[in-house]
């Protein structure tokens, strides 16, 4: 009876390691048959095309993880750019999932960096630079409705807390957006609770003075 | 007459036509021109390739400031660096062509002539640094220019350039290596007590 019994989880494993290998063959060749083949510009179109490789989800945790506060939508067309730009150079080293994470990270700090050298349009930053509030992201208008809080100065409260260090942002992240416990929150970035405290200080710090130099709504 | 019959008459028919069509590349105009996003996504489609324009320069400024930095150590490049930039330059100038883009006649001339000519006939790395931040001025494309200008003795502006990155850093590791920049440029302007100053801050 046990020895039936171990079979058959012994069986139940090995088909459950297949499905596991077949699902990563499967993801594997859609990858490539999508980034293989063809120009920048028709890349991007097949990727533009629903959203075949997940990039959303993959932007969505690169932006958590990184705590930049984009504009995702954007982030996620940068990230789909990216991709396709550099789909020619991929020859199937490192496997997909690490190329598409390494692309998506590339991407998102790419446009921080920018916004933070105030290039290219309608980024979170940029308008607040040049104060042109119809240039601002609709998801930060309307962000900036519900806090009841001057668009503009939120886009510099935004900007602010993008050119904090990255373990400021996390720090805010984790204790202001999410509002999780000083010691989990300091656990999960890998430092103590008071440097995490003192991190998050820096940001709000940060993120205050931007909106102060707005003013509120 | 059957069905296959039908369809063999019409292949023939319309044969010369496809292999027209194939000639054109068809299928390559059809995605440019955005026709099959038309009423789906077309604005964001046009969105995308805004993104994909500004991906494509950024590569083309960085490949620029890569450049830059080898011209200024001219015999000194080994030759597996020198081939590895210019296999990139070589895919930079792939992707713009099928991509149909292009970034003016100055950026052109340059990157023709640092996949074609020995790097001592290179453009000047001040040149190929000055067009990298003009591309996209950022902490890669500045730092090539500063030093650009401080290996042809013109300190003042190469401190410029780092008191300017300096007041707004991208982040603390960003600061310090300004700051190494700034001071080892102001030593050699002979301005040894604001260096001092500045370590000690």
């Amino acid at each position: 009876m046990a020895s039936t019994s171990r079979a058959l989880e012994s069986e139940s494993t090995r088909l459950e390691h297949a499905q596991r290998a077949g699902a990563a063959d499967l993801g594997r060749r859609t990858a490539r048959a999508l980034l293989s083949g063809a120009t920048p510009r028709e890349v991007l179109a097949r990727l533009m095309a629903g959203d075949p490789l997940g990039l959303r989800a993959r932007v969505a945790a690169a932006l958590a993880n990184e705590a930049l506060f984009l504009d995702s939508d954007r982030a996620l067309l940068r990230a789909s750019a990216h991709v396709a730009r550099f789909a020619p150079r991929y020859r199937g080293q490192p496997e997909p999932e690490a190329w598409l994470a390494a692309r998506v990270l590339a991407a998102v700090r790419e446009l921080a960096d920018e916004e933070h050298e105030g290039v290219g349009r309608e980024g979170v930053g940029q308008a607040a630079g040049v104060g042109q509030e119809a240039a601002l992201p609709a998801p930060l208008c309307e962000l900036a409705a519900k806090l009841k809080l001057d668009p503009l100065a939120l886009a510099r409260a935004c900007a602010a807390l993008n050119a904090c260090e990255r373990v400021e942002r996390r720090a805010f992240r984790a204790l202001v957006i999410e509002a999780r416990e000083l010691d989990v929150a300091a656990r999960d970035i890998g430092s103590t609770p008071s440097e995490t405290g003192r991190a998050a200080r820096r940001a709000i710090d940060a993120a205050l003075g931007a909106l102060e130099r707005g003013g509120a709504a | 007459m059957s069905a296959t019959v039908v369809l063999r008459e019409l292949a023939r028919e319309l044969a010369p036509e496809l292999r027209r069509l194939a000639k054109l590349e068809a299928h390559r105009e059809i995605v440019r021109s955005d026709l099959l996003g038309v009423g789906v996504h077309a604005p964001r489609l046009a969105r995308a390739h805004a993104e994909l324009v500004a991906v494509h320069i950024a590569e083309v400024s960085l490949t620029l400031s890569a450049a830059a930095r080898l011209a200024l150590r001219g015999q000194d490049v080994q030759a597996e660096e020198l081939s590895e930039l210019r296999a990139r330059i070589d895919e930079v100038r792939r992707m713009l062509e099928l991509d149909g883009l292009a970034l003016g006649a100055e950026v052109a001339a340059a990157l023709a002539s640092l996949a074609r000519q020995p790097l001592a006939q290179w453009p000047c790395a001040l040149e190929l640094a000055s067009l990298s931040v003009a591309l996209r001025p950022n902490a890669h494309s500045r730092a090539a220019l500063a030093a650009a200008l401080a290996a042809r003795g013109e300190w003042r502006s190469a401190a410029a350039i780092a008191l300017a990155a300096l007041s707004r850093p991208r982040s603390a590791a960003a600061r310090r290596r300004w700051l190494g920049r700034l001071c080892r440029w102001l030593e050699r302007l002979g301005e040894h007590e604001r260096v001092a100053r500045l370590r000690s801050a």
